[in-house]
């Protein structure tokens, strides 16, 4: 089937800077022609935490309890000392922690 | 009519931009380590994510991507990453429009390059800069591309390390793109009202990944949050 076919990885990542480069560039290019209504502004700007949502709910779901632990004292840093590198680290090593005790 | 103002590039703003980009950079490179390391943990090739990550630059896409890699590289895994990437960079939509009145009056040469290396910490300084009288297109440049050089050096040292980790499960590494959108979350809550398209997100999310195959569950939740947040009448 066509879409069995190997295809040389490089395509994918052509595909993802050419995806990236359009939404990077397409806002301020079409600012010049028509203003984003605040309608769009308001869907647009949902974006993030509705992705971020999309990705941890089914994840928490699927994940056990290690994982839960894992992003609520992601959560929880982040809250307090606004890293998100800080949060991540604190994650991961929750999730080893609690691992590493047979959780 | 507004004009669209054309700021000059000075040294000055040059030097104000690297100055409030400096202390994010330590920062930057080590979330750019991160990404890279889980590249390599989820069998990209050094070369491929080193590529990724200088010109997709963008921590939410590239983690999707690692997770979503597959091998050998198929139409539909072409297609989905890049659907991925369009998804999580579509707030970008906002980000160039907002600097339109800033910038428009520049040649389209000197802006675009700049915007494709934009990021939402290279972008807030531009935006506070604007905001606190400065009119200079140098504060934008210096912003970008330091911030986008500390991201693209920190790709091969955070490969070499992402490579060298034996057990990614037991040092909790599955974590990584978890609790990096989780982080991503907090500082965007804008009170229970807004939250509601976040659990519509998350519910409809949850549900497609139960019935839906590949990343379609996250294509739809993005999508029913986003449009639920278009249609509750907000502030």
């Amino acid at each position: 089937m066509m879409n069995d076919l190997s295809l040389n990885p490089y395509w994918a990542i052509a595909a993802m800077v050419v995806a990236g480069m359009a939404m990077r560039t397409g806002g301020y290019w079409l600012m010049g022609y028509v203003a984003l209504t605040p309608r769009v502004q308001r869907m647009l700007a949902a974006l993030p935490g509705a992705i971020v949502m999309s990705i941890v709910i089914p994840l928490i779901h699927q994940g056990g309890v290690s994982s839960a632990f894992a992003i609520a004292g992601a959560a929880a840093v982040m809250t307090f000392v606004r890293s998100e590198f800080l949060a991540m680290a604190v994650g991961v090593a929750l999730a080893a922690a609690l691992r590493a005790v047979g959780i | 009519m507004i004009r669209p103002s054309a700021p000059p590039v000075t040294l000055g703003g040059v030097r104000y931009g690297l100055l409030r980009a400096l202390p994010l950079l330590p920062g930057t490179a080590m979330l750019g380590a991160a990404v890279t390391a889980l590249a390599a943990q989820k069998g990209l090739t050094l070369g491929e994510a080193v590529v990724m990550n200088t010109f997709v630059y963008s921590a939410t896409a590239q983690f999707l991507a690692a997770e979503a890699w597959i091998h050998p590289m198929t139409l539909n895994g072409v297609v989905t990453l890049a659907a991925l990437t369009l998804v999580a960079n579509m707030r970008y939509v906002l980000v160039g429009a907002s600097l339109r009145p800033l910038f428009g009056g520049l040649p389209g040469w000197q802006v675009y390059p700049l915007l494709c290396i934009t990021a939402d910490s290279s972008w807030l300084i531009t935006i506070r800069a604007h905001a606190e009288g400065r009119r200079d297109a140098g504060v934008f440049a210096a912003a970008c591309v330091s911030i986008w050089l500390a991201w693209v050096v920190a790709a091969v040292p955070g490969y070499m390390f992402g490579a060298w980790i034996a057990n990614p499960r037991a040092v909790g590494l599955d974590l990584v793109m978890p609790a990096f959108f989780v982080a991503l979350l907090v500082p965007l809550w804008r009170g229970w009202r807004a939250a509601i398209s976040w659990a519509i997100a998350g519910l409809v999310a949850l549900a497609a990944s139960m019935y839906l195959p590949g990343w379609w569950f996250l294509i739809l939740g993005a999508v029913a949050g986003s449009a639920a947040a278009g249609f509750v009448d907000d502030e």
